[in-house]
């Protein structure tokens, strides 16, 4: 790994030479570095040929949540199945997922022991509440009654599409459980957690001296970047795992129910198009940077990644609100079919995963627990949804107060442009 | 072209990284051989020979009941053992030399004590020599706290099984678990005694490797080990049998508090004239931080007398309060490990524990 005298000498060189037309000041376009060889796809081989690429832990908990989720809407299911597979890695019905890995030892995993055994029992209580409430309580959907104010039910969708389940606050639970995962799973365990571990003295100085992990082909730094990489990009289909955006940026090919489906989701409003090929050039750029011993040009990708992925959460917040105020606006209709409730429930969720953004400027997160834990007190105070659609003044003002910490608007967000 | 000018210059100092470590570790603008052997007399030799006389009436108190296996004999040597225990966690922090290359710590302090399989263990030649590494978990003083106060629920039951059907190998069992203990110490405490403390107090090149090894053994025993997994915070499920002293948990928390006082004793130093952590960093104009990390060390301090003597029950009843603990004692971490080594210009040389 260590940089030969040759190799230091070429990438000065390259340097000086690129200096020399650089007059203008001109930017360096996002993944190019000079004197950085940055494959086309996630591709990283030694020299004998072997990969030295391994995110399956990541792929496992990626696929473990969508299990799970299918369960979270399948009448019959068990709190003890739920909790089995979400605590356990324990039953699932693909039996490759059972195993030592699991979801929540991995939840909100770089909190404070106190903050993070808040979040867990948040988790484990929306599975808590939906057995309780809807799927040991009703052998089906025929069984439950429809919603109202204050009581738990089922809203039918338009054109026999099925039903919205909801609890007393017209909360989706299923939609807080998945959209709070993609921020309390995916994103902390991305830009908090393993992008950070590559920035470790100890595991740079590693990195640099060539110390390969026992038995295997990369060094900790290589392995904790490319697990990042495996929360983002895991559930790809295998045959595209070193180029999902060549198959999976297409809305009818995304198969992941987390981070990527929503990367794909703000790919396609014109405000943002081109996010979702930024945070692919970072990873490999950043990879690349740390096959270099190059620590300054990883960290630079490590926060456009941070950056990046903490803003779609921010924007997805935004655009749920917004979406769940226009319903609303539309008439009572858009709420008996669940449509109204059906966005703000996956707004709730974004809301819940913005306390795992990352700002790489203060290297906080773009709000605290504590502020995420006023937002939530906000929407589901009273009789949560319910007394929202009577007050969209309120769900508007949250959605003003979240726009205002990021960099872009509430009418970028919202805006349903489609991308060209 | 400005742009590329600094470039150049990140890259520059980027190759010549390896240099400068060198030449930091020759200006410290302190004097790090006086810390190192001020650490030596004041804390290390002190602590050892106390843990060595202790580990000797533990000796003492074994070979009596050995030879004569009543309850007094038991209770005395049970009470040896809390001694000897006790002392030991003032000593588990000195990781290196000897300590590291014979396991020191993982031979006589892995917990939780390994129940599997018990019986057939005792009867088999491997519970009369514990040199192997499959037997970490099966010696030290988990083993001796399984041996004295776990094998039944009164002293009766617990005698009986050194005087019953298999009482010759459960009694070799107790006595190679001891002696192991004695023999370990030995080969430690002669070390920081001779060769390698002569060494330890006189090479500036140690002070790296020694502030790594106190805050790791403060991060991944203190606060992992003893806290962090009994109240769940890897897993998300608590998990009381973690705690340390399982079959004794009234224990528990009294064997934590000693650990803490003692790592903290380290940081500060024992009195004003000597050099310590603290007063190198008093002494280059940082009593700020110096100021926060022993405040974090008395909330740590404070939080921690506010736990149930019995961990288990606590976990149990109100795990909160571990965490909370858990909580105190990374901040700690924090300030020892980014703001202490960045103002001593120390790498921090071992690695977090984290993938899969």
């Amino acid at each position: 790994m260590k940089l030969t005298n040759f190799l230091k000498l070429s990438i000065t060189a390259a340097i000086l030479a690129s200096c020399g037309s650089d007059d203008n000041d001109a930017e360096v376009a996002p993944g190019l570095v000079p004197g950085l060889e940055v494959p086309s796809t996630y591709v990283f081989v030694n020299e004998e040929g072997e990969s030295t690429v391994d995110f399956s832990g990541q792929t496992t908990r990626l696929r473990q949540g969508i299990e799970i989720l299918k369960d979270f809407t399948t009448f019959g299911t068990t709190q003890e199945l739920l909790d089995g597979k979400f605590a356990g890695g324990e039953g699932f019905i693909d039996a490759t997922l059972n195993g030592s890995k699991t979801i929540k030892s991995k939840v909100a995993e770089t909190f404070s022991a106190v903050n993070q055994a808040e979040v867990r029992a948040v988790f484990d209580g929306y599975i808590e509440d939906q057995a309780d409430i809807l799927l040991e309580e009703f052998a089906n959907a025929e069984a439950v009654s429809v919603a109202t104010v204050g009581n738990v039910g089922k809203l039918e969708r338009a054109g026999g599409a099925g039903f919205r389940f909801v609890n007393a606050n017209g909360l989706e639970l299923n939609q807080a459980f998945n959209k709070g995962l993609i921020g309390a799973l995916a994103l902390d365990q991305i830009v908090n957690d393993y992008l950070t571990l590559t920035e470790g003295v100890a595991e740079q100085a590693a990195n640099t001296g060539g110390l390969l992990v026992e038995g295997k082909t990369y060094t900790d730094a290589e392995h904790h970047w490319d697990e990042a990489y495996g929360y983002l990009y895991g559930a790809s289909d295998e045959e595209v795992l070193a180029n999902p955006n060549s198959r999976h940026l297409e809305r009818a090919n995304v198969v992941d129910a987390f981070l990527y489906k929503y990367l794909q989701r703000a790919e396609e409003d014109a405000d943002f198009k081109g996010i979702a090929d930024e945070v692919f050039q970072a990873f490999k750029t950043g990879r690349a940077a740390i096959v270099a011993n190059d620590y300054v040009e990883s960290k630079r990708q490590a926060d456009i990644i941070r950056r990046q992925l903490s803003e779609v959460i921010g924007i997805r917040a935004v655009f749920y609100i917004k979406e769940g105020v226009r319903r609303i606006g539309l008439g009572q209709a858009e709420i008996n079919n669940g449509n109204a409730f059906h966005d703000l429930s996956e707004g709730y969720g974004f809301v819940y995963s913005l306390q795992f953004t990352n700002d790489p400027t203060t290297g906080e997160a773009y709000f605290s627990p504590a502020e995420v834990k006023g937002f939530i007190e906000r929407l589901d105070a009273e009789n949560g949804f319910w007394t929202l659609a009577d007050n969209t003044a309120e769900l508007n003002a949250i959605a003003d107060e979240i726009a205002a910490r990021f960099n872009f608007t509430v009418e970028q967000a919202e805006s349903l442009d489609a991308a060209n | 072209m400005k742009k590329c000018f600094v470039l150049l210059l990140i890259v520059m100092s980027f190759f010549s990284c390896d240099d400068d470590l060198v030449s930091n570790e020759e200006n410290r603008l302190f004097d790090s051989v006086g810390f190192l052997s001020n650490v030596l007399t004041n804390h290390i030799l002190p602590e050892f020979r106390t843990f060595s006389s202790d580990v000797v009436d533990l000796i003492e108190a074994k070979d009596a009941f050995v030879v004569d296996k009543t309850i007094e004999n038991l209770l005395n040597f049970r009470n040896q053992y809390l001694v000897a225990y006790t002392s030991y966690q003032s000593v588990a922090k000195y990781g290196l030399g000897r300590s590291a290359t014979i396991n020191f710590n993982q031979n006589l302090n892995t917990f939780p004590f390994n129940l599997v399989e018990l019986e057939a263990f005792v009867l088999s030649d491997q519970s009369k020599e514990l040199t192997s590494v499959n037997t970490q978990n099966r010696q030290g003083f988990p083993a001796a706290d399984f041996l004295l106060n776990g094998l039944a629920d009164t002293d009766e039951g617990i005698l009986a099984f050194y005087t019953g059907e298999n009482g010759t190998d459960y009694t070799q069992y107790l006595s190679t678990v001891v002696d192991r203990i004695d023999s370990l110490s030995e080969q430690a405490s002669n070390d920081w005694e001779g060769t390698f403390g002569n060494e330890f107090s006189s090479d500036s090149e140690f002070f790296n490797l020694y502030v790594n090894t106190y805050i790791q053994y403060f991060e991944s025993t203190l606060r992992t080990m003893k806290i962090g997994f009994p109240a769940g915070v890897n897993t998300g499920t608590i998990s009381p049998i973690s705690i340390e002293s399982l079959y004794k948990p009234e224990e528990s928390r009294g064997l934590y508090l000693e650990a803490l006082a003692s790592s903290r004793l380290l940081y500060t130093g024992i009195n004003e004239e000597q050099s310590s952590l603290s007063k190198i960093l008093i002494n280059l104009g940082e009593e700020g931080l110096d100021a926060r990390i022993k405040i974090a060390f008395l909330e740590a301090q404070s939080q921690s007398n506010r736990l149930n003597e019995n961990l288990r029950l606590q976990v149990e009843t109100d795990n909160n309060e571990m965490l909370l603990t858990r909580d105190a004692l990374q901040e700690v971490v924090r300030l020892l490990k980014v703001d202490l080594t960045s103002k001593l210009n120390v790498s921090i040389t071992f690695q977090d524990n984290d993938g899969d």
